[in-house]
């Protein structure tokens, strides 16, 4: 058994897998982004600067 | 027979540690990224001080600072496994704690319940659970991996948990981060084992023998300040980049691209140093991403700022993010082996999180001193060059130990 390398089926099944995880947090960027900054934007200022 | 002591007395396949080490390092990294959202509607719905929760954040910093090392030591001494489950079972409770915080004591608690969770799921609790299980010419990219895994989980973080948080309620929200964490506790298992002390000519080293020839090594001291470098310029970018870009009068979806960009990014900065660590000294590729972020920063300085500079500096930048870390832990292990590598990482982490803290504070400080963050991108390009250069004089190769007088 080689213990080296990951099976090749589940090599290409997890690339496949985070690709898609990543393009679907890509794509939630991409139409909600704005309202993430905003919710965001209020800790950055208040985080370290008491 | 090389410095590669096995993972655990059963071998496991070396990409299924691999694996589990990038995701719990994902998950753990992505759900402290997403802690900031809880902010507003935290202190909203609870009527708690904004001061309660970003202390409570902080706190979480300090903490996981703080018990790094000594999550290394129980790492480095009885397995990465362990030290994996009481980060989860941290991690879990205090996402709860959070979920029923009613208080600013409760937010508090919360913060060092995450703070010691994030200590045993981050990226520096994996490191030798995977240093131990390949091969030291494998060993930085093997890391890196571990690197790309948490950076995955928080580029993917903030965007689902947002998500959830409006489809399901930012409580129930965190019902489910609790729940993501608690699949932790699954991911321990290939990473558990106790670790099996190398057969060298060397006699078996305590961990006080450690810390003591880490502590006369002055290359570790070297790679000490250079991380704290690290520190100071991502947690400065990534906590007042949002500032500076309204401070600036451009649009707030530039900051989101230019933090996003980051995250992109670093998984291929990541991914190239881990590669890196392979053929070409390490040392070097650090000089190279700290010389690397001195010119971005001068680009701030001297760049007519526009949107696309943001962009197009982030992206530069994103490539030298934490491409630091696999060679800075590979360092450490070239240094003084994979048998108290994740405590000694753990003490050069503590120095990347004064650092972060420094830079997150004096980013504000000096901006609300001078309405400008000139000096701080000034501070930020000096101690680019600085930790390039402290980089230059380390000596890339195991410490000499004395031979046991009666080996094994």
């Amino acid at each position: 058994m080689d213990i080296q390398h990951a099976p090749r089926g589940l090599g290409t099944a997890l690339a496949f897998g985070v690709l898609a995880i990543v393009g679907g947090a890509l794509y939630l960027i991409a139409v909600r982004g704005e309202a993430l900054f905003v919710d965001l934007a209020a800790l950055s200022g208040m985080l370290f600067c008491f | 027979m090389p410095d590669t002591p096995t993972a655990s007395p059963v071998r496991r396949p070396v990409w299924m540690i691999i694996l589990a080490a990038a995701a719990i390092a994902a998950i753990g990294m992505g759900i402290r990224q997403a802690m900031g959202l809880y902010l507003k509607p935290m202190t909203e719905t609870l009527g708690l001080g904004r001061e309660a929760f970003a202390m409570s954040v902080a706190v979480a910093n300090i903490v996981w600072g703080v018990v790094a090392p000594f999550n290394g030591a129980i790492s480095d001494s009885y397995g990465t496994g362990r030290v994996a489950v009481s980060g989860a079972i941290a991690m879990t409770v205090g996402l709860l704690v959070m979920y029923a915080a009613r208080t600013e004591t409760d937010l508090l608690i919360a913060g060092v319940l995450l703070g010691i969770g994030i200590a045993g799921c981050g990226v520096n609790a994996m490191v030798g659970a995977v240093a131990r299980a390949v091969s030291p010419e494998k060993r930085t990219a093997a890391i890196a991996s571990i690197g790309m895994g948490s950076g995955v989980g928080i580029l993917i973080a903030l965007p689902y948990t947002h998500y959830a948080m409006s489809a399901l309620g930012w409580q129930n929200s965190l019902l489910l981060l609790s729940a993501t964490s608690a699949l932790l506790l699954l991911l321990a298992w290939p990473v558990s084992g106790k670790p099996q002390v190398p057969r060298t000519d060397s006699a078996p080293q305590s961990l006080a023998d450690a810390l003591r020839e880490a502590s006369r090594t002055p290359s570790f001291w070297l790679l000490n300040a250079g991380f704290f470098v690290c520190g100071f310029h991502v947690v400065f970018y990534g906590t007042h980049l949002p500032a500076y870009v309204a401070d600036q009068g451009l649009a707030a979806s530039v900051a989101v691209i230019a933090l996003t960009v980051v995250g992109l990014g670093n998984l291929a900065g990541t991914w190239l140093a881990g590669q890196w660590g392979r053929v070409l000294p390490k040392r070097y590729g650090l000089m190279l991403i700290y010389s690397g972020r001195a010119v971005v920063f001068l680009g701030f300085l001297f760049l007519p700022i526009t949107a696309t500079t943001v962009v197009v500096l982030s992206g530069l930048l994103g490539l030298l993010w934490l491409s630091t870390v696999p060679l800075t832990s590979g360092l450490v292990a070239t240094f003084f082996g994979p048998r108290w590598m994740t405590m000694l990482y753990g003490i050069v982490f503590l120095s990347h999180q004064v650092g972060s803290f420094l830079g997150a504070w004096l980013g504000g400080y000096l901006f609300d001193l001078t309405k400008s963050y000139d000096a701080m991108w000034w501070i930020s390009v000096a101690l680019g060059v600085f930790s390039a250069l402290v980089h230059w004089p380390i000596r890339e190769e195991q410490v000499v130990r004395a031979p046991s007088a009666a080996p094994a």
